[in-house]
C-alpha cells in the first residue's frame, strides 16, 4: 500500500472514483466550452449550432466537430489580434508569454498563455514530476537552451514550484553539461531520449561511467520514447526513466507513475477521447489503437476544444497498481502524421526504433529514407555501427537485421552502413525519418 | 471517499473561497499600485489551480 500522503501530488484528485472523474470532466467541459464560445471568435463561429447546456454525456461531446492544427493555422493567418488570432481567449494585454510549435508539420503555431494559464500548465507538470519521484531534495539539470519549446520551460517552472533546485544547461556543449552535472551533483534530467543517449555516450568518451554520475531519474520530452529506448536509457544511466505525452497546443496530458507500465491520463484536468482512426467517432476499447482527441479543461488563454492531437495510442485499462484511478495508455504508437503507406503497407518509423533499440545494441544512430524509384517506393535505413567488426560479422548482422525488419514492418529495407559519427546528432527533436517521395 | 475526507475537502473549499474573495478585494484596493495588482493576480492564479484540484471535488460531492 503506497503512502497516501507523499505519493500523490493531489491524493483526492488522483484517486477519485471513475464516475466522479467523469462527472467532473463533463462539468468542466461545459464550462470551458461556454468560456471559449463567449471569449473567442473562432469557437463562437465553430460551435454556433451547439448549446453548451445540451452537452450531458460523452455521446453529446462527440457530436462537436474536432479542431485540428490546420484550424489553428487558419485562425492565426493574418488574423487579429496579431499574432495569436481568433483563438485567443483573453485580452492581448493578459498574455504574459507564448510558446511555439516546432513546425514539424507546417507553419509553427503561436500558443499564448496568460499568467493564470501558464500556472495551470505548470501545475500539470508538478503532477508529472511528482509522479516521477521528484522531491525537494532533487537537483534537476535541463541540458538545453529552451527557446520556444514548451516542455522544458514547464518542467523548469514546475520543478521550482516543487522546491527542486533547477539547473538550466543551455550555452554549454555536451562535455560542459556533463561537467556541470557533476559539479552541482544533479540527481535528475529532463531531456529528449536522443540527447539522453548522446550524453551517456559522451560521458563514456570522457572516461566517466554515466551510471555513477548520480542521476537517479530522468523525464523524457520532445520525441517518442519506445519502451526499448526507455530501457536502454535506464541501463545507461542506472536511473528511472519516465515518459510523458503532450504537445504545445494541448499541454502535457499523460505521464508515467513509478510503476512505469504505461501512461496515466492526467484526469480530470483533461478530457481525453481515444477514437477510432478512420471515422474518429467511436471510442476504442481497451487494447485497441486510436487517435487521441484532447480537451484541456482549465486553460483559458488559448482554449483547445476536442483538439485532434494525431497521436496514435493504445488504450489501457482504468487505474493502476499505484491506486491512481485515471485511464491509462498502454503504448504511444506514433503519430498520424508519421504513418505512411509504403508499397501499400502502413508504416510508422517508431517500429524501426523499437526493433533497433531492443535487439541491435551494436547499432547507434540511424536514419530512414523513403524515395520513389521508378514506380516503386524504396525504403532505406542508414545506420552507424557502434564498434569495429569484421566484414563477415557485419554482413551477418545486416542479414539478421534485414530479416527482423521484414517481420516487424512487412517491408524490405535497403541497408546502408555509414561511418560512426556520419549521421546528424540532435539535441531537440530528432529527424530520423525522411520521406522524399 | 470517506466522510472525514469530505469534511476536510469542504473545509479547504471554504478557505479557498475566502482567499479568492480577499485577493479580489486586495486587487481592487491596490488598483494602480502594480506591486499589489500583480501580486494579487498571482494569488488568484494559484487560487484557480486550487479550485480545480479541491473546490471542484467539494462541489460534485455536495451536488
Amino acid at each position: 500500500m503506497p503512502d497516501m500522503k507523499v505519493n500523490y501530488w493531489n491524493r483526492y484528485l488522483e484517486t477519485l472514483p471513475r464516475e466522479k472523474i467523469q462527472q467532473l470532466q463533463l462539468k468542466n467541459f461545459r464550462r470551458i466550452l461556454q468560456y471559449a464560445k463567449d471569449n473567442t471568435i473562432f469557437y463562437n463561429r465553430h460551435y454556433k449550432d451547439f448549446d453548451t447546456d445540451d452537452i450531458r454525456t460523452m455521446d453529446d461531446v462527440r457530436r462537436l466537430p474536432l479542431v485540428d492544427k490546420e484550424d489553428l493555422r487558419i485562425a492565426q493567418d493574418n488574423k487579429e489580434p496579431f499574432p495569436f488570432g481568433e483563438m485567443l481567449g483573453v485580452t492581448p494585454e493578459e498574455v504574459c508569454t507564448f510558446r511555439q510549435t516546432s513546425g514539424t508539420t507546417g507553419k509553427p503555431v503561436y500558443v499564448p498563455e496568460s499568467y493564470e494559464s501558464w500556472q495551470w500548465r505548470v501545475e500539470i507538470w508538478c503532477h508529472i514530476l511528482w509522479m516521477a519521484g521528484f522531491r525537494e531534495t532533487d537537483r534537476l539539470f535541463i541540458p538545453f537552451g529552451y527557446n520556444v519549446y514548451v516542455a522544458f520551460w514547464e518542467g523548469h517552472f514546475a520543478a521550482e514550484k516543487l522546491g527542486c533546485m533547477v539547473v538550466p544547461g543551455g550555452a554549454l556543449d555536451t562535455k560542459g553539461r556533463i561537467n556541470k552535472i557533476l559539479e552541482v551533483r544533479a540527481t535528475g534530467l529532463l531531456n529528449t531520449p536522443t540527447y539522453g543517449i548522446h550524453m551517456a555516450e559522451t560521458a563514456n568518451k570522457m572516461g566517466l561511467d554515466p551510471r555513477k554520475i548520480g542521476i537517479k531519474r530522468m523525464v523524457c520530452a520532445g520525441e517518442p520514447l519506445p519502451q526499448a529506448t526507455r530501457l536502454i536509457l535506464e541501463e545507461m544511466w542506472a536511473a528511472e526513466v519516465y515518459d510523458h505525452i503532450g504537445g504545445t497546443e494541448p499541454c502535457a496530458w499523460g505521464a508515467m507513475c513509478g510503476q512505469r507500465k504505461g501512461l496515466h491520463i492526467m484526469e480530470p484536468h483533461f478530457l481525453v477521447e481515444i477514437l477510432d482512426m478512420e471515422t474518429k467517432s467511436r471510442a476504442v476499447d481497451q487494447g485497441e489503437l486510436g487517435v487521441a482527441v484532447v480537451t484541456p479543461l482549465g486553460r483559458r488563454s488559448f482554449p483547445m476544444i476536442r483538439f485532434n492531437t494525431k497521436d496514435v495510442v493504445r488504450r489501457g485499462k482504468d487505474g493502476c497498481e499505484c491506486k491512481r484511478t485515471s485511464m491509462m495508455i498502454e503504448e504511444v504508437a506514433g503519430r498520424m502524421d508519421h504513418l505512411r503507406k509504403i508499397r501499400g503497407v502502413l508504416f510508422t518509423p517508431v517500429s524501426v526504433e523499437e526493433l533497433l533499440r531492443a535487439e541491435f545494441p551494436e547499432i547507434g544512430e540511424f536514419e530512414i529514407i523513403v524515395k520513389r524509384k521508378g514506380v516503386m517506393d524504396e525504403i532505406s535505413l542508414k545506420l552507424e555501427i557502434r564498434r569495429e567488426m569484421g566484414d563477415q560479422i557485419q554482413q551477418e548482422l545486416l542479414i539478421r537485421l534485414s530479416e527482423r525488419l521484414k517481420i516487424k514492418t512487412n517491408l524490405r529495407f535497403h541497408l546502408i552502413p555509414v561511418k560512426l559519427g556520419e549521421l546528424p546528432r540532435y539535441s531537440l527533436k530528432a529527424k530520423r525519418f525522411k520521406d522524399l517521395r | 471517499m470517506g466522510s472525514e475526507n469530505k469534511i476536510v475537502i469542504q473545509e479547504m473549499k471554504t478557505r479557498i473561497d475566502h482567499i479568492e474573495k480577499l485577493a479580489l478585494e486586495l486587487k481592487k484596493l491596490g488598483r494602480e499600485i502594480p506591486a499589489v495588482e500583480k501580486n494579487s493576480r498571482n494569488i488568484l492564479s494559484a487560487v484557480y489551480n486550487l479550485k480545480f484540484g479541491i473546490s471542484d471535488i467539494a462541489e460534485i460531492d455536495a451536488a
